[in-house]
């Protein structure tokens, strides 16, 4: 546990800096303007529920797996460049523990960006005046069920980082593999089972207008996000050990 | 009247306010090898870069072929092969066709590509990706890779680095077939005065970004002044006779030394010590070797 | 001068994955489509009865601009790093060719890969539709040419920003996060105002005057290649 910790502070210290603390901000102060503006035509007040669902629906459709992606590349990037990876598993460390700081990391950083998102529906909510008290329990799981379902696909994306010397091909594939929730936010069928998609059917509040996979309970898509991540992080972990630095 | 190939006026360039090149006033002659000495950080690579035109001076002047540097670059450079720091090459592309591409820029016959790889050796390895060659390989690509226009001034940073001794020996050997084989005026940088010392004619000697020493390496050589060591029964009485007499020197570890002289001094100064009385067991003469001259002059030392 | 930069460009690109990005993006956007009418098609098909190209022209154009833009981006990305990952640049530069047919050489690589990907798209959109059963009605070619090639038109001033950012830059965290964020944003562009260049490919197709936003994005992208390309020609090179 103590090596863990320690390869963490190490970790926290190689990626801080200003692109990363941008890249945090990023995806909250985009849903802001969408939040301010959308439905302005009406004249009435809007429901913490629709400003929420409006303001999640770039962030958790398009941003989450993104940005899974991004903070996976990104960790990877410098033990790629200029031989990080053989300095670092030289040192006196598990592999198993610099995989977990690595995952914990990117883990953390989503933590990180899902906390600032709560911060920005709240200061819209208040500027615009929003209808009743703050419903605490559906923000708070939202917020949970968002960050958790991003889990697999972090998993899954350290994995393809860790294995790729590239920068720009984990991305691409990820990107290429995001698109599609558009369409497949809609089927109930595939929706589920389908990890890009899964941060936004957690995320978004389960109100009256259910449609397409939105239309599951929540206990199922969490059985299955979490079989997913014990996948994702187990195949992950094992390339780790056996790759040849 | 030599003609010189590149003169540079008051060079200067800033970074942030912090001056890694000043006043750098470079003059080398065609047909010869310059060796461009310096330690590392010394802004060796920074001149380089301002003399292809990668980065601009601050202040200053850049002539090339007797035109100025700015204003003629395309027509200079077409003449100007280079090799910057670390090698340069496109890792997934194989050795023939990280040639090919520099040559469509240049627009060389192909033939230049296998002729350019036989004079570096390459022949044979020219289909394998660059990626898994050694450093030496990679070295001598770039090498080639600069030769390929056939240029009549051929710039070098630091060549050698990171090669193996015979690598060195046949890059090192490479270089000194240039100027008398093709005319090629080479400018090679170093931070080895050996290695400069075994190829270069004139030599350069940057520090902190200033020029320090500019001359040939025979000049040099004989710059490297020696002193002169004496072993005798009363080191004391005879530093106060050697002090009367003008000669100056001191004492170090019970021996007199003194600085270098004329042989007519040397022979005067022993005469009277004998003559004194004193009982004299060596007289050594200790040439400073160049490296410790070097060493001198980059340390900040004056000439 | 150009030419010669371009055919060196070409060359160095080969095994990057470059042509298989370029490749991927229109047939995955077409096997996405083949998955969408192949899972709902009675429904489709039903929907769509009137206009059946229409119909799929229509449910193949909302995601044509956000790919172009990442599709621009990642290829943006990866021809500058041919050059940044070995610092091949100093050795490209010092020789006697201008900067500024270096630059336009790259940005005619990128312009000519997107096309490519463009007339894929389209060819695709085709052979879909063939095979979805729908070669009864005749084949709208100039809208189908339209999808991708309005959309192009329009994306110009991003991919052209992209370029100059992805050529500045060693670490291409910046230019791909600044791709990956206007990508992301581009679809929500229209709800806000049509002087936002980022909405111009999906105008190009939707709006009344789609000719308007392909001509703007033409000239808009002219204005951001000229301070790109001086930028490039002036900056130094480490």
């Amino acid at each position: 546990m103590r090596t863990f910790l320690r390869i963490m502070s190490a970790e926290c210290m190689k990626i801080a800096g200003f692109r990363t603390w941008l890249l945090i901000l990023l995806s909250p102060l985009i849903s802001l303007p969408i939040g301010a503006l959308s439905d302005m035509q009406e004249d009435r007040v809007i429901t913490w529920q629709v400003l929420l669902s409006t303001m999640s629906a770039v962030h958790a459709l398009l941003f989450l797996p993104v940005l899974s992606g991004l903070f996976a590349a990104l960790i990877c990037r410098n033990e790629h460049s200029d031989g990080g990876w053989k300095q670092l598993l030289a040192l006196p460390v598990t592999r198993t523990s610099v995989y977990f700081a690595k995952y914990a990391l990117i883990v953390a950083l989503l933590g990180a960006v899902q906390l600032l998102f709560l911060a920005g529906v709240l200061g819209v909510g208040w500027y615009r005046g929003t209808e009743g008290g703050v419903p605490w329990g559906l923000l708070l799981n939202s917020l949970f069920g968002g960050w958790f379902a991003c889990q697999p696909l972090a998993a899954l994306q350290l994995a393809i980082s860790q294995g790729w010397s590239s920068f720009g091909a984990p991305l691409a594939l990820n990107v290429c593999f995001t698109i599609p929730n558009i369409l497949i936010a809609n089927s109930s069928t595939y929706g589920p089972y389908y990890p890009w998609v899964q941060p936004v059917l957690a995320m978004s509040p389960f109100g009256e207008e259910r449609f397409g996979a939105f239309n599951l309970p929540l206990e199922s898509l969490m059985i299955v996000v979490s079989g997913s991540l014990l996948l994702f992080l187990g195949a992950g972990l094992i390339a780790f050990w056996r790759k040849a630095v | 009247m030599k003609d010189t190939v590149i003169e540079t006026k008051n060079l200067l360039k800033e970074y942030r306010g912090r001056a890694a090149v000043k006043n750098l006033n470079l003059n080398i002659t065609k047909g010869e090898i310059y060796g461009f000495l310096g330690p590392n950080g010394a802004g060796k690579t920074t001149t380089i870069r301002m003399l292809l035109g990668l980065i601009k001076p601050t202040s200053g002047s850049i002539e090339i072929f007797g035109k100025e540097l700015r204003a003629n670059r395309m027509q200079i450079l077409r003449k100007v092969g280079s090799l910057v720091e670390s090698p340069s090459y496109y890792g997934h592309l194989s050795a023939w066709d990280n040639l090919e591409a520099i040559r469509r820029i240049l627009g060389v016959p192909k033939v230049r590509i296998a002729e350019v790889l036989e004079i570096v050796s390459l022949t044979g390895e020219e289909t394998r990706p660059v990626k898994g060659f050694s450093l030496g390989m990679k070295q001598r690509l770039g090498i080639a890779a600069a030769l390929l226009g056939s240029p009549e001034l051929l710039i070098l940073d630091e060549p050698t680095n990171g090669l193996d001794p015979s690598g060195i020996q046949e890059i090192r050997s490479l270089i000194k077939r240039l100027p008398g084989e093709q005319g090629i005026t080479v400018l090679v940088s170093s931070h080895l005065l050996s290695e400069i010392e075994q190829m270069a004619g004139t030599v350069g000697i940057i520090r902190e970004g200033q020029m320090v020493y500019q001359d040939t390496i025979a000049h040099l050589q004989q710059q490297a002044a020696g002193h002169l060591r004496l072993a005798l029964s009363e080191p004391e009485t005879a530093l106060m006779t050697a002090v009367r007499r003008g000669c100056g020197g001191e004492l170090q570890e019970g021996r007199l030394v003194l600085p270098r002289m004329s042989d007519a001094r040397v022979s005067l100064l022993v005469k009277e010590l004998v003559e004194e009385g004193h009982a004299i067991y060596r007289v050594e003469e200790h040439r400073q070797s160049l490296e410790e001259f070097f060493l001198q002059v980059v340390g900040g030392g004056e000439l | 001068m150009m030419w010669r930069a371009l055919s060196a460009d070409w060359l160095k690109i080969r095994g990057k994955g470059i042509w298989f990005l370029a490749f991927l993006g229109p047939l995955g956007l077409i096997a996405m489509q083949g998955l969408n009418f192949g899972l709902r098609y009675d429904y489709l098909r039903g929907q769509y009865r009137e206009d059946l190209w229409g119909g799929l022209l229509s449910e193949v154009v909302p995601f044509v601009p956000i790919a172009l833009y990442l599709g621009g981006t990642l290829i943006c990305s990866l021809i500058a790093n041919v050059e940044h990952q070995t610092s091949a640049w100093k050795q490209l530069l010092a020789l006697p060719v201008s900067r500024t047919a270096v630059f336009m050489a790259k940005l005619l690589l990128c312009l000519l890969l997107l096309i490519v990907s463009c007339l894929l798209l389209s060819a695709g959109t085709v052979v879909l539709g063939l095979l979805l059963g729908f070669g009864a009605q005749p084949i709208p070619l100039a809208d189908v040419l339209r999808i991708g090639f309005a959309a192009y038109a329009a994306a110009m001033p991003v991919i052209a920003l992209q370029l100059w950012l992805s050529l500045s830059s060693r670490n291409q965290t910046l230019p791909v996060s600044v791709g990956l964020t206007l990508s992301l944003v581009s679809p929500f562009g229209v709800y806000f105002t049509e002087w936002m260049p980022l909405s111009w490919p999906v105008l190009a197709w939707s709006d009344p005057r789609p000719w308007l936003f392909s001509g703007a994005g033409l000239l808009l992208g002219l204005l951001v290649i000229l301070p790109g390309a001086i930028h490039f020609a002036r900056k130094d090179v480490d």
